[in-house]
C-alpha cells in the first residue's frame, strides 16, 4: 500500500482511476488524494446510449483533465468483485436447474471469454502494466459515492439498487474517512428488481425506462397495491423486502416478469410504442407506492442502525426522486444527500473514493457545500477550439464575449418563447442534465411543453419538463423550506397552492382523457410547462457557487420577466446520449427545431445557418435506438 | 481462437496468404517423403507461389479469408452451443439437484430479511474475490477461487470455459442485449 509517492520533485499525489463497466452506464472518474478531478460516462462520447463497453474515451478524458498518462496512477479501482458476482450467477443457474438455459447460455460466453479474465482486459485497455488493479464491492462503492462527496461529517447510508455480487440494497454509517456497511438484502429480493419488473411490464426498457414509470404515475390511482402486497411482495416493518419468484423471470429466462405474473395483472406486458391505458398508469401508481413505502421503511431502518441525523443515498433507485422527496418530508432524518450519479456510472467515483480513503488513508477532506463540485466533472471546450470548430463546419455565429450582453440576448429570446440549445463549462456526471448540456424555454408558455417534446425532442411524450429554480427563489414557488436545495434534480416537491390554476369543467374533461397528451396539457399552475398532473416538479435549485453563468442567466431572466424558473430537459433527442462535444450540440441544433444555440460566448440563431448544413430530422433519429 | 478478425486489414490478409502456403510446402513434404515426387513438386510450386502472393499481393486471399471466416464462425457458434448444452445439462443440472444457496422462502411474520455484513477488508481489493489474493484473472483465479471458495464442483465447469474461449466468435465482447441481471 501507498500512501503517497515520491518524485524527484517531491511528493507525487496519489491517483485513483475509478471504473465502471462491462454491464450498462459504464463510466471512469479520476480522483486525486481524495478530489475528485474528473468523471464521465462512456456513452457521451460513443454515442451509444448506456454504453457496456470499456470506457476508454472516457479514461483518456480523465487522465488528460488531469494532465497525467496511464503509468501515473497510484491504483485501478474496478466498482465490483466478479467473482463474488459470478458465484451469484452459478448460485441462480443451480437455482433455475434443470431450467435456466435460456440465461445461461446468453451469460457463460461472456464470462468465460471476458469477465473473467479482467485484470488482463483492463491493463489492455489502459495500455500500460503494473498498474494495481483493485476490484472493490459493489453496495460498499455506492455507499462511497454517497457519503465521501456528501457535505457531512457522519452519516446514514443507504444504498439501494437492482444487485450487485449478491446485495439489492445496504445500511451504513460513515464517518470522517471510513465508512461501514452493516445489513444488507440479498439477490434475488429486490427493490430495483421490483420497480424494473414493472417497467418491463409496463413496456418500458429494463435498466432505462424507470423514471418513465415514475413519470407515468401521477395518471394513475394505486389499485394494484394489494395485487403486489402480501402475494407477490411482502415489506417488512423494517423496510426489507421480500419477492415470491414465481411471479418473476428474471433468475432464469430471458424476460423480467413470468405467466403467473401475467396472468395476476391481466395479460401480458404492453409492447414497447404500444398505446398506454389505464392498466399502465395504474400499475404505475401502485408499484411507485410500493417503491416510496419500502425507501421510507428502510431509510427508518437505517436511523434506527445508525442513529444519524444525516442520510445519503445511492443506487439506481435513489435516482426515484418522488420516493426522495417522501424521505426528506416524512423521514427521520434532518438532512439528505443524494449521489446524482446514483446508478452504476457513480460506482465508478465510489470505487476510486473508497480506495483512497479505505487502502490508501488519505483523510478526507470536507468542503462547502459538498465535494460533488455541481456534478460538473466532464469536458469542457476553450473558445478558441470551439470559433475553429464553427469555422470549419460553416456555421454562422456571432462570439459574444460581454457576458451581460450575451446573458441579456438569450434571456430575451427565451421570453420570446424561444427554445434555447445551452452549453456551457463542462459536461454533467450522471443522468441528468443541469444546465451545462440543456435546453431551455419559457415555463410559462402554454405551447413550451408540447413544442419542446414534438419538435425538439421527437417524443409524445406524457412527462412535464423538469424546472430550474434560482436558489434563493425555491421555496416561493415550490413547497420547499427557506434554503433547502435540489441542486442535483434528484427532489419532487408541489408546486405552491398560489401558483396552481383553477381547474374548469372543460379542464376536467380533459384530464379524463385516455390520451395522456391531452391530459398533460392542462395548465396546472402559472407555469405550465413544468407542473404535472398532481402539482409536483422535479426540482434544480441554482446557485450561483455551483452553477455561474447558468445561475446568472436565470438571475437576468428573473429580472426580465419577473420568472425566477426556466424549463430545463437534457440536450439530446429520444435515444441519443446527451450531447458531449459543441459538434454534438450543433448537429442536434441542426436536426431539431431548436431556435438558438448558445456555446460558451458564441450565439448561433438558426434561421442564419447555411441551408446546407441543415441535418435531415429523420435521419439524424435514425441513429438512435428509442429508449 | 479459430476464428479470424473481420473484416481483415493487409496484414492478416497476408498472414493467412502465409499459413496457406505452409500449409501447402508441409503437404508438399509429405508428399515428397512418400514419393510422389511430381505431385510434391507442384505443391511446392504451388507454396512457393502463395508465400510470395502473401508478401506481395496479400488481396488476391480476400474472397478465401472471408470464406474461412464464414465457414469457422459458423462451426464455432454450433461449437459453442453444444458446450454449453452440455455444460448446463450435466453440471449445472447434476449439481443444481443438490440445490442453491439463493433464498425463496418466505419470511415468517415479522422476521426481517436484512442480514448482518462485514465490510470488505481493503486487503482484500487486490483479488476478484472477497477474500485475500492477487487479481491475475484468467482460468488460474477461477481455479484458485473454486478451491479457496469452497465450491470445488465449479472445477467440473473448466474444460467448458476452456471450450467456450477456443469457440468465441465475437472477441469476448458481446455483451447480452437480453437478460438483465445474470451477466
Amino acid at each position: 500500500m501507498r500512501s503517497e509517492r515520491a518524485t524527484r520533485h517531491g511528493k507525487m499525489p496519489n491517483y485513483i482511476l475509478g471504473l465502471s463497466a462491462f454491464y450498462h452506464d459504464s463510466a471512469a472518474a479520476l480522483v486525486r488524494d481524495g478530489e475528485i478531478v474528473a468523471a464521465a460516462q462512456e456513452e457521451r462520447f460513443t454515442r451509444v446510449k448506456h454504453d457496456p463497453g470499456f470506457p476508454r474515451n472516457a479514461v483518456a478524458y480523465c487522465l488528460a483533465e488531469a494532465g497525467i498518462a496511464a503509468r501515473d496512477l497510484t491504483s485501478v479501482a474496478f466498482y465490483e468483485k466478479p467473482m463474488v458476482k459470478f458465484d451469484r450467477l452459478l448460485e441462480t443457474w443451480l437455482a433455475a436447474a434443470p431450467g435456466g438455459f435460456a440465461s445461461f447460455a446468453e451469460a457463460a460466453p461472456l464470462w468465460a471469454n471476458h469477465k473473467l479474465d479482467l485484470p488482463r482486459q483492463i491493463a489492455q485497455a489502459l495500455g500500460v502494466g503494473g498498474v494495481e488493479t483493485l476490484f472493490v464491492d459493489h453496495h460498499e462503492a455506492h455507499a462511497a459515492s454517497a457519503f465521501f462527496p456528501s457535505p457531512f461529517e457522519e452519516a446514514a447510508i443507504l444504498t439501494l439498487d437492482a444487485v450487485g455480487e449478491w446485495a439489492t440494497s445496504s445500511i451504513g454509517h460513515g464517518r470522517g474517512s471510513g465508512l461501514k456497511l452493516e445489513r444488507e438484502m440479498r439477490f434475488p429480493h429486490s427493490l430495483g428488481m421490483l420497480y424494473s419488473a414493472f417497467t418491463y411490464y409496463a413496456g418500458f426498457k429494463v435498466n432505462s425506462g424507470e423514471y418513465k414509470l415514475m413519470g407515468l404515475a401521477p395518471y394513475g390511482t394505486p389499485r394494484f397495491v394489494d395485487s403486489i402486497l402480501g402475494t407477490v411482495a411482502e415489506i417488512s416493518e423494517d423496510g426489507s423486502l421480500w419477492l415470491e419468484m414465481s411471479y418473476f423471470d428474471y433468475c432464469g429466462g430471458l424476460t423480467m416478469t413470468s405467466e403467473r405474473f401475467h396472468e395476476r395483472f391481466g395479460g401480458p406486458p404492453r409492447q414497447p410504442e404500444a398505446t398506454i391505458t389505464q392498466k399502465e398508469m395504474d400499475l404505475a401508481a401502485s408499484i411507485q407506492v410500493v417503491c416510496e413505502e419500502v425507501v421510507l421503511r428502510a431509510a427508518r431502518e437505517a436511523h434506527r442502525v445508525t442513529g444519524s441525523a444525516n442520510l445519503t443515498l445511492a443506487g439506481g433507485v435513489a435516482l426515484n426522486c418522488v420516493a426522495n422527496g417522501r424521505v426528506l418530508r416524512e423521514g427521520p432524518f434532518d438532512r439528505l444527500w443524494i449521489q446524482p450519479a446514483a446508478g452504476d456510472a457513480g460506482g465508478a467515483v465510489g470505487a476510486a473514493l473508497l480506495v483512497c480513503h479505505h487502502r490508501m488513508g488519505t483523510p478526507r477532506r470536507r468542503v462547502a457545500g459538498d465535494a460533488q463540485r455541481g456534478s460538473l466533472l466532464g469536458p469542457r471546450f476553450a473558445s478558441n477550439d470551439i470559433e475553429l470548430l464553427l469555422d470549419s463546419m460553416g456555421a454562422s455565429y456571432e462570439r459574444i464575449e460581454d457576458e451581460a450582453s450575451l446573458l441579456d440576448r438569450v434571456s430575451r429570446a427565451l421570453a420570446d418563447g424561444q427554445i434555447v440549445g445551452w452549453f456551457q463549462g463542462r459536461m454533467e456526471f450522471g443522468p441528468r442534465a443541469l444546465g451545462c448540456r440543456s435546453i431551455l424555454g419559457d415555463p410559462r408558455s402554454l405551447s413550451m411543453q408540447q413544442a419542446m417534446n414534438l419538435k425538439i425532442k421527437f417524443r409524445e411524450s406524457f412527462r412535464p419538463f423538469a424546472p430550474c429554480v434560482l436558489a434563493e427563489k425555491a421555496h416561493e414557488i415550490f413547497e420547499l423550506e427557506p434554503g433547502q436545495e435540489s441542486p442535483y434534480m434528484l427532489l419532487v416537491a408541489p408546486v405552491r397552492e398560489a401558483l396552481r390554476t383553477e381547474i374548469d369543467a372543460e379542464a376536467r374533461r380533459k384530464m379524463e382523457d385516455p390520451d395522456l397528451r391531452i391530459r398533460v396539457a392542462v395548465p396546472r399552475s402559472t407555469l405550465p410547462a413544468i407542473t404535472h398532473v398532481d402539482y409536483s416538479a422535479r426540482i434544480q435549485t441554482v446557485d450561483e457557487v455551483r452553477h455561474g453563468r447558468y445561475y446568472r442567466l436565470m438571475r437576468r431572466f428573473f429580472e426580465q420577466t419577473g420568472c425566477p424558473v426556466v424549463v430545463n430537459t437534457s440536450f439530446n433527442i429520444r435515444g441519443e446520449p446527451i450531447v458531449g462535444t459543441p459538434e454534438d450540440a450543433y448537429r442536434c441544433f441542426m436536426a431539431t427545431d431548436m431556435d438558438l444555440l448558445v456555446v460558451e460566448d458564441f450565439l448561433l440563431e438558426k434561421c442564419r445557418q447555411p441551408a446546407g448544413l441543415v441535418e435531415d430530422a429523420e435521419m439524424y433519429r435514425a441513429r438512435y435506438v428509442l429508449d | 481462437m479459430i476464428v479470424l478478425p473481420e473484416p481483415a486489414d493487409r496484414s492478416w490478409l497476408s498472414a493467412f496468404g502465409a499459413a496457406l502456403g505452409a500449409l501447402v510446402a508441409l503437404g508438399s513434404l509429405a508428399l515428397g517423403g512418400g514419393g510422389q515426387i511430381a505431385v510434391a513438386a507442384t505443391a511446392a510450386t504451388a507454396a512457393g507461389i502463395l508465400l510470395l502472393l502473401s508478401i506481395w499481393r496479400p488481396e488476391v486471399f480476400a474472397v478465401l479469408y472471408d470464406l474461412y471466416v464464414r465457414v469457422t464462425r459458423r462451426a464455432a457458434r454450433g461449437v459453442r452451443s453444444i458446450v454449453l448444452r452440455a455444460a448446463h445439462a450435466t453440471v449445472i443440472g447434476c449439481v443444481g439437484l443438490a440445490g442453491s444457496s439463493i433464498s425463496r422462502e418466505k419470511p415468517r411474520t415479522g422476521e426481517s430479511l436484512w442480514v448482518e455484513r462485514h465490510t470488505l477488508d481493503p486487503a482484500h481489493y487486490a483479488s476478484l474475490w472477497d477474500g485475500p489474493g492477487s487479481a491475475r484473472g484468467g482460468l488460474r483465479d477461477f481455479i484458485r477461487w473454486s478451491f479457496g471458495g469452497g465450491r470445488v464442483w465449479a472445477l467440473c465447469l473448466v474444460p467448458f470455459l476452456v471450450l467456450l474461449r477456443v469457440s468465441d466468435t465475437e472477441g469476448g465482447r458481446a455483451f447480452p442485449t437480453r437478460i438483465y441481471t445474470l451477466y
